[in-house]
């Protein structure tokens, strides 16, 4: 008797936590498609692989996220086909390459990072503009330096973003290693505590002896090198750069990290709430498609069940925090 | 002469701490009263229970010799009771006659700006003859100057709307002595009779020069009112400072005031040897700054511990700081009492790169133990802490620091007096750890631990006190 009412309390205050929610999602559509498709498993497996990409570019926009109210990176769909695009030219489809290749793309990241905050820093634009702006340019540089042209990934890295361990695609093992890692930063660096100082007390963190402009210009920098580093990988999962192969990944990552429980304010973060939100939406794409939906209907549903989750979630994403 | 607003052994508490002990004063039509006092002495308060902007919490207040039902901001418009903030309300991005239709709304239809510009116009060049405003220009354009003449006309402007008692806090803060004259000229020689005033500053010469009564303030009690005609000026002065200062709680011996040329264990010096208009902080000593809110303590502050960036001063920085306005200087509402309190100690407690929490936990039970913090666990938020622990949480931050400047700015605002001599104590305790501190404080008691102390008044030092100087009549003769 005593156990079991230990073990409901023990749920009761597991379900409390926001994190737990998307993951708890993530199996109801499983369960689902489970349902109404011979290939489940394929399916779990296929949206892990897309999940990777939503985890690592959510991790980088939360960071920009929790360094506090009016923080965001729009140019992260242009990085991830900027990056993409170069570190693909640089590979320039052999082998040998792709290391270069790799640092030529998280070089462009973190340029386009650096850029971001310094509209925002020397011009006091706000963030959104910045962004926005500082995307247009990227947009364009893609578009004259690469005409449009799909540019294809050497063999090897095609195989390896491919590869599955125990059923796991290797880039989805990447990604919770990388999420691992960042939530240790996040808690326990002092990088991660500063850039939540930021968050929630700007002005208390500066009287605190924190460098207030050297994280967030580091922060802004490592926003865009996650979203090079999925540009990269990106590419070599589906076969190509292309100009437009971020563009999705504007409202997943955003939505990832509000799903998450992380505050939209600031100075709160989920890392592993990304991890359970990633897999949820991917698999609410995959389902809606077994379904046979158009794809007009999908994102209209997808819209629908982000503003449902985050109504549910409403105590602890939208009301800030910070008086 | 009949009496428009009466005020009836009003009491207000904040928590457990008076703000006002049993005032009551009548306020005759057309009469001008001088509120004067040292910060903190009640005139805030006694101005906001007037202005409805909160209830007292007992006596009465009656408004033409009638009491109030649910008396608020609202109904003490209705009534005529207006107020001149120190903070000026204007909207910057309006020009002066769209701000003076918000507030008169009645001022509307076709032509409606010529109508405002020349109401405006009337009142301003009667009040403040060569003000220089055009009534179509933004305020946000205007001189601080400009603006706060066009806050005061607003006030005298009337439309349908009554205007009968007039509160004006410090209204010539920002003006030059001109213009403050030609307001204190106009209150007391040409202003509508009927209207009525509260005049609140810090410059008693103005206040005697334009006010039929002046009342003192102290320690949220009416001391006295004068008639301003035959007030003396050094006898304000007195009973505006606490008569004397209470047996001590705690015993503190001063640093002995050192010929400044032989020691040289200097914290914090000029940079150009600019002695006697800089403040100097040796190693282990107590300074205080001292002198009326907002002349320049809190600039000074600012600048030590912006240290690499002063220009004026040579500093052992980085210094540490201890915020009065917790919640927005001090706080991180998000976290934990633990993490709250370590920020500024995540070297100390890092194993390679990462902060052991296990070693964190530690230095806040350390100091739960030191300052007393009530509390069932350290990793309960900050905010579930009462104000004042929450200050002695800031404290712990601080001196867990290595810095060996510690600069606060009022550090005691609004802390209970049970916490306050709790304060002291960490302070005392500090100093005697070869801390040095840079204290602003509004709070007059508190000179006391002070080893040395500045007193501050339009952003520059007027006065160092050391010794048995440190008083508070030397302080309030500085001031003034």
């Amino acid at each position: 008797m005593y156990e079991q009412t230990s073990i409901m309390g023990g749920l009761l205050s597991l379900l409390k936590q926001k994190k737990v929610w998307p993951y708890i999602a993530a199996v109801v559509v499983y369960v689902a498609i489970e349902r109404v498709s011979s290939a489940a498993t394929a399916t779990l497996a296929a949206s892990m692989s897309f999940a990777s990409f939503f985890i690592l570019v959510g991790i980088g926009q939360m960071l920009v996220i929790t360094t506090g109210p009016g923080n965001i990176d729009l140019s992260i769909p242009y990085t991830i086909a900027l990056s993409g695009l170069i570190a693909m030219k640089t590979m320039n489809e052999v082998d040998s390459n792709i290391f270069i290749g790799l640092l030529a793309g998280i070089a462009a990241g973190a340029v386009i990072g650096a850029m971001n905050y310094l509209l925002i820093r020397l011009i006091l634009m706000p963030p959104m503009i910045a962004t926005l702006a500082s995307s247009f340019i990227v947009r364009t540089l893609s578009i004259v330096w690469f005409r449009g042209l799909q540019i294809k990934p050497p063999r090897a890295l095609s195989a390896l973003v491919n590869v599955k361990i125990a059923g796991f695609p290797l880039i989805f093992i990447f990604a919770i290693l990388v999420a691992v890692i960042m939530a240790a930063i996040l808690s326990r660096s002092r990088y991660g505590r500063s850039i939540h100082a930021i968050g929630q007390n700007i002005k208390a963190a500066w009287l605190s002896n924190i460098n207030v402009m050297r994280v967030k210009f580091l922060t802004y920098m490592l926003c865009g090198v996650f979203a090079a580093v999925t540009g990269v990988l990106l590419a070599g999962f589906i076969g190509g750069a292309t100009l437009d192969m971020g563009d999705e990944y504007m409202m997943y990552s955003i939505a990832v990290v509000v799903l998450g429980g992380s505050s939209i304010a600031g100075g709160d973060s989920n890392v592993s709430g990304i991890v359970g939100a990633s897999l949820f939406l991917y698999l609410v794409v995959n389902f809606l498609n077994i379904m046979g939906l158009g794809i007009s209907l999908r994102n209209i549903i997808t819209g629908l069940i982000i503003i449902a989750i985050i109504f549910a979630g409403g105590d602890s994403v939208f009301i800030s925090k910070k008086r | 002469m009949k009496n428009i607003i009466e005020l009836k052994d009003i009491d207000r508490f904040f928590m457990q701490s008076q703000a006002l002990d049993k005032v009551s004063l009548k306020i005759d039509e057309g009469e001008i009263i001088g509120i004067v006092g040292h910060n903190g002495a009640g005139k805030s308060t006694l101005v906001n229970i007037i202005t409805g902007t909160y209830p007292q919490t007992s006596g009465e207040l009656l408004i033409d010799g009638e009491t109030c039902a649910n008396y608020d901001v609202f109904e003490a418009n209705k009534k005529g009771i207006r107020t001149v903030f120190q903070e000026l309300s204007l909207c910057p991005n309006l020009s002066v006659v769209e701000n003076l239709r918000v507030f008169h709304p009645t001022i509307s239809g076709v032509r409606w700006r010529a109508r405002a510009a020349a109401l405006a116009l009337g009142v301003l060049d009667s009040i403040f003859p060569g003000h220089g405003i055009s009534p179509f220009a933004n305020v946000g354009d205007l001189t601080l100057g400009q603006r706060q003449t066009f806050e005061i006309a607003k006030a005298f402007i009337v439309t349908d709307a009554p205007s009968r008692l007039i509160i004006l806090d410090e209204p010539t803060s920002a003006l030059d002595p001109k213009m403050a004259r030609h307001l204190t000229d106009y209150l007391k020689l040409s202003k509508d009779p009927k209207i009525s005033c509260i005049y609140i500053s810090h410059i008693l010469d103005e206040v005697l020069t334009c006010t039929d009564r002046v009342v003192v303030m102290k320690n949220g009690r009416i001391v006295s009112i004068l008639p301003s005609s035959s007030a003396d000026k050094q006898q304000i002065l007195e009973q505006m400072g606490s008569s004397k200062v209470g047996a001590k709680k705690l015993s503190y011996s001063r640093v002995p005031a050192k010929d400044d040329s032989t020691s040289s264990d200097f914290v914090v010096k000029p940079r150009h040897g600019d002695e006697a208009a800089c403040v100097t902080v040796l190693r282990g000593e107590v300074v205080g700054l001292a002198g009326l809110a907002g002349h320049g303590q809190t600039s000074l502050l600012m600048e030590l511990y912006d240290y690499k960036h002063s220009k004026n001063y040579i500093i052992e920085g980085p210094a540490t700081f201890i915020a009065g306005d917790r919640t927005n200087d001090g706080i991180f509402p998000v976290w934990s009492i633990v993490k709250n309190m370590t920020t500024q100690t995540w070297d100390k407690i890092r194993a390679f790169l990462l902060i052991n929490p296990q070693q964190e936990k530690q230095v806040a039970e350390k100091w739960q133990g030191i300052i007393n913090i009530k509390t069932e666990s350290v990793e309960n938020n900050i905010l579930s802490l009462s104000g004042g622990n929450q200050q002695k949480i800031l404290f712990a931050r601080c001196l867990e620091s290595s810095s060996a400047l510690v600069l606060m700015d009022d550090p005691t605002r609004g802390v209970d007096v049970e916490t306050k001599d709790e304060i002291y104590r960490i302070i005392i305790e500090a100093k005697a750890k070869n801390r040095s501190f840079v204290w602003y404080t509004t709070e007059m008691g508190e000179i006391e631990y002070c080893d040395s102390v500045y007193v501050f008044k339009a952003g520059k030092v007027v006065a160092k006190l050391t010794g048995d100087k440190i008083t508070e009549e030397e302080i309030l003769r500085s001031s003034f």
